[in-house]
């Protein structure tokens, strides 16, 4: 299963590079992103933690295996605590969810899709693929913002740093159980990876 | 019998979770009086009850905390997510905890109690719960959460007056008469109190049926311990 996630990252690797060196980010390194784009950010990201947590409560109820039931309370657990960064950031540049960007949006909606459709396998796949991606945007983005913006609040980033070692190896003991269904595993993670594109692009774009 | 379901939280007459529990006192009186929870304060229920019992019982959380996952998926407010994923996550872990201390003394294995069949009250009660939460909305499938909550918080609470002459039974006691898990009741009474407040009468009687029939359940379960409840038909 390590080899099999090799082998998507590998394939997602363009998309990947898009993600990590997104204009958005680009931009706030130079210290020249609009504030209203960081805002966008903070307040999409209101809705979208906020709506994942539910999808990852669903795909808790529909496990099968108590390794399964750990893996998705352990990403609960991480949402909450982003969250509560989260509102910090939001209330120190004062910001609220107000309007919700569809193109920004559209993540945290196949997230919900995954909970109530794919199997446990193909949920961990999608996620152990999303998250160092996430992860390694989040760094670069949160650190800009800290140096260019002058943003204290910026633990909700720093969370989302890794390492993923832990998670990927739950991760992984979870896919070899739905082996069967590779290709659909294979689909997911990368239709994540799109979304999350989409997620940046959306940001950027409104 | 003392019926003093949290009355210190329980301000004015109005409140909607006095209006359940008036509900199903004369069920709860059944409960409180039912020969396995008798035996359990005077050490005289068997053991292999008991154990049918907690074996049944680790089963049913699994089913529990998949059933709390969904009320916090389908909860209106943020908070109240939280509250509810953090209640599956003790769940969980307080079904693990059984194997650490009942299961183990009984020298039964993860997979000895996962490959026990449920039986046929817990079944039929784990599956209503389930059906509830994928197809009632919210505030239903609190009313039909909230007896196993409520009813194992009032049974904690007597039993812990009256004790147990057999330390097994009390240990079991211990955990349900527990502070930690008063506040847990605390905070999904609240919920429903506060939840209720915005309903129609017509939304809260679908409420109260929910917690009526749960209720009902918890009774059976006890009384299919009890009897150590086999399926009719085996194959």
């Amino acid at each position: 299963m390590k080899e099999f996630l090799l082998k998507i990252r590998k394939e997602l690797e363009k998309e990947n590079e898009k993600i990590i060196n997104h204009p958005l980010i680009k931009e706030a390194e130079k210290g020249k992103l609009k504030f209203e784009k960081i805002k966008n950010f903070v307040s999409q990201q209101i809705y979208i933690v906020n709506h994942d947590l539910r999808s990852l409560a669903i795909m808790l109820s529909r496990s099968k295996y108590d390794d399964e039931v750990e893996f998705f309370y352990t990403l609960i657990s991480g949402d909450y605590e982003a969250l509560k960064r989260l509102k910090l950031l939001a209330e120190e540049i004062k910001v609220d969810f107000s309007e919700p960007i569809p193109m920004a949006i559209a993540y945290t909606h196949y997230l919900a899709w995954l909970a109530n459709y794919a199997n446990p396998g193909e949920q961990a796949t999608a996620l152990v693929i999303n998250l160092p991606v996430w992860g390694e945007a989040c760094k670069k983005f949160g650190k800009a913002l800290k140096e260019k913006y002058n943003i204290k609040n910026i633990g909700f980033f720093e969370l989302f740093s890794g390492p993923f070692d832990k998670i990927e190896e739950m991760a992984i003991k979870i896919m070899e159980r739905y082996k069967d269904s590779l290709s659909n595993m294979e689909k997911c993670a990368k239709l994540i990876q799109s979304y999350e594109l989409m997620f940046w692009n959306g940001i950027y774009q409104w | 019998m003392s019926l003093c379901f949290g009355m210190e939280f329980i301000n004015g007459d109005k409140m909607f979770t006095k209006e359940l529990w008036n509900s199903i006192v004369k069920i709860y009186e059944g409960i409180i009086n039912h020969p396995f929870i008798k035996g359990l304060v005077d050490g005289t229920l068997e053991e292999e009850k008991f154990k049918f019992y907690v074996i049944q019982d680790a089963l049913y959380l699994k089913e529990y905390v998949k059933a709390l996952s969904l009320t916090a998926s389908k909860a209106p407010k943020e908070e109240w997510t939280a509250i509810f994923n953090n209640h599956a996550k003790l769940t969980f872990e307080f079904e693990k905890s059984l194997h650490r201390s009942f299961f183990k003394d009984w020298k039964l294995s993860e997979e000895d109690v996962n490959s026990t069949p449920m039986s046929p009250t817990n079944l039929a009660y784990t599956t209503y719960l389930i059906a509830i939460a994928y197809s009632r909305p919210f505030h239903e499938l609190l009313g039909a959460i909230l007896p196993c909550y409520w009813i194992y918080w009032e049974v904690g609470k007597e039993l812990e007056k009256k004790g147990s002459k057999k330390e097994l039974y009390q240990r079991w006691i211990n955990t349900y008469s527990s502070k930690e898990f008063e506040s847990i009741c605390m905070e999904v009474i609240n919920i429903t109190n506060e939840i209720a407040k915005d309903l129609s009468e017509k939304q809260k009687e679908e409420m109260k049926k929910h917690f009526i029939i749960t209720s009902k359940y918890e009774y059976m379960f006890w009384d299919s311990a009890y009897r150590l409840e086999k399926w009719v038909l085996s194959t």
